[in-house]
């Protein structure tokens, strides 16, 4: 059974470029524009893995992964972050609320797949 | 204001020693020595005097000036600065942000849909070429086919080839029957041999036996027995021969059947040429489309690659997005503070450059954003930095 992967971003081209290559890859793709929709389409539905963007309107990035790593269900969900933030400060923020890779756009959609499969596996 | 005339004093200010020339000529022309020093003194004072009143003077206008600027200033701040101050707030930056926004939604809009555009052809041209890929090597594609048609036409061959082999061997057997018809026919003459002597010999035993007269009777009874019998065997003897010739007949009949199997064998041959060749030319169209499905996918490969490649190139629209963002909300946060300003009562309050900028830089997201506002151009991004925690 396919696995379902989230993507958090505001950006369409962002949410474009990413689902198409994870379906390329045969995965389920659930989008969402921010943080706060993001949070309302999880739902306590199966998601394997999450990428999301840092900034955001409604619910930045940051906020979104703190929330989502109160949630029981998703305590051990992988999270990507995919941003164009490069700083060091920004990273370690991420990192100290449960990031486990930090992607900075532009992004080639294989080295994505491949941190995506590395993380899932 | 106007405290003093202002036109008298400035004639006066342009002849400020003529007082003092007509007051020498008259000590010349009177007594020097007895009125001498008082009219020094009184020229001394007259001086005075002038250089005193001058500075009265110079004094009031510049008070006047004062006075005049002062009213000005506030008249400027009152009906200049202040209503220009809030036409760019309301007027100006309002229209750049709209004018940013615009951009950035186009540049959005458009580059979404070339994504949108790109991703799809990906998605089409991989589509395409795994049809392509499934008609040739799929299990029910061309290939596979071909496979299949191959082994099937080549038993069919060889199962041929094996009945042809049998009838020959068949037809061996069959030739081989055909010596035993010579011995079967030497059988039932000797069997006509044997019937005929026997015949004679119960003719001679009955003749012998009349001879005897009633002492021989049983013996001709005997001897009639045996006539009959020999009769019977060379009956069956001609029936035998008989026989055996139609058997020989059959024989011949099967032989010259069996050896009309060299017509099909050739016709074996040429089924077995005619599946070779055809099977050729399959063998090379299948060869052609994988070959053409291998280029297929290569160059699918290729065009995935620089498709991907554009993908990630259009990926400046996020980035340039951002920007355009930081600088709309500056723009915004600008306008509030000028019109803050404003509202002030107090005139000489200046714009906070300083703090826009900071809260500007806050905003800032990306490397090159940082540099360009330290008054660089960033030419290299951080592209596709990927850290693992």
């Amino acid at each position: 059974m396919a696995k379902t992967v989230m993507v958090v971003d505001d950006s369409v081209s962002i949410r474009q470029v990413v689902s198409v290559a994870l379906k390329g890859a045969g995965y389920n793709v659930v989008d969402a524009c921010d943080g706060q929709d993001a949070l309302n389409k999880l739902g306590g539905q199966r998601v394997h893995l999450i990428i999301s963007d840092v900034n955001m309107p409604v619910m930045d990035g940051i906020e979104f992964l703190k929330a989502v790593k109160q949630k029981p269900e998703y305590k051990f969900t992988p999270v990507i972050m995919l941003t164009t933030e490069s700083a060091e400060a920004k990273k370690a923020e991420g990192q100290a609320a449960g990031a486990k890779a930090w992607v900075v756009k532009p992004f080639r959609p294989d080295q994505m797949l491949a941190a995506v499969d590395k993380l899932i596996s | 204001m106007g405290l003093v005339d202002q036109d008298a004093l400035r004639a006066c200010m342009k002849t400020p020693y003529l007082p003092l020339v007509i007051g020498s000529a008259g000590l010349l022309l009177a007594a020097p020595w007895v009125v001498g020093v008082p009219v020094v003194v009184g020229m001394l004072a007259i001086a005075w005097a002038q250089r005193r009143f001058r500075r009265v003077v110079e004094s009031s206008e510049r008070e006047q000036r004062e006075a005049l600027h002062a009213e000005l200033s506030e008249h400027w701040a009152e009906q200049v600065y202040r209503p220009s101050l809030a036409g760019l707030a309301s007027d100006l930056f309002p229209v750049w942000q709209r004018q940013v926004e615009n951009a950035r939604y186009q540049t959005e809009e458009a580059v979404g849909g070339l994504m949108g555009e790109f991703t799809e052809m990906v998605a089409n041209l991989g589509e395409a070429t795994e049809v392509f890929s499934g008609v040739v090597t799929d299990e029910s594609g061309f290939g596979r086919l071909f496979q299949r048609s191959e082994q099937r036409l080549n038993e069919v061959v060889r199962r041929l080839e094996a009945a042809l082999e049998e009838q020959r061997v068949q037809l061996e057997r069959i030739e081989h029957l055909g010596s035993y018809i010579k011995e079967l026919n030497a059988m039932a003459d000797e069997v006509a041999g044997v019937a005929e002597q026997t015949n004679l010999l119960a003719l001679n035993a009955s003749i012998e036996a009349a001879r005897a007269g009633e002492q021989g009777r049983g013996f001709a009874v005997v001897a009639s027995e045996v006539r009959a019998l020999s009769q019977r065997s060379g009956e069956s003897g001609r029936s035998i021969a008989e026989k055996v010739e139609e058997i020989s007949e059959a024989i011949r009949k099967a032989c010259d059947s069996a050896r009309d199997t060299g017509e099909q064998q050739e016709s074996v041959k040429y089924s077995e040429q005619a599946i070779t060749a055809v099977l050729e030319e399959f063998r090379n169209v299948a060869e052609n489309l994988t070959d053409a499905g291998r280029r297929l996918n290569d160059t699918n490969g290729h065009i995935q690659n620089r498709i991907s490649a554009a993908l990630v190139k259009l990926q400046f629209q996020d980035r340039t997005s951002q920007i355009l963002c930081h600088v709309r909300d500056s723009i915004g946060r600008t306008a509030v503070h000028l019109d803050e300003l404003v509202d002030s009562v107090d005139v000489a309050r200046p714009v906070e450059v300083a703090r826009l900028l900071q809260e500007l830089e806050k905003d800032y997201a990306m490397a090159d954003e940082r540099t360009a506002h330290a008054g660089d151009v960033r030419k290299e991004s951080d592209e596709g930095d990927i850290t693992f925690f």
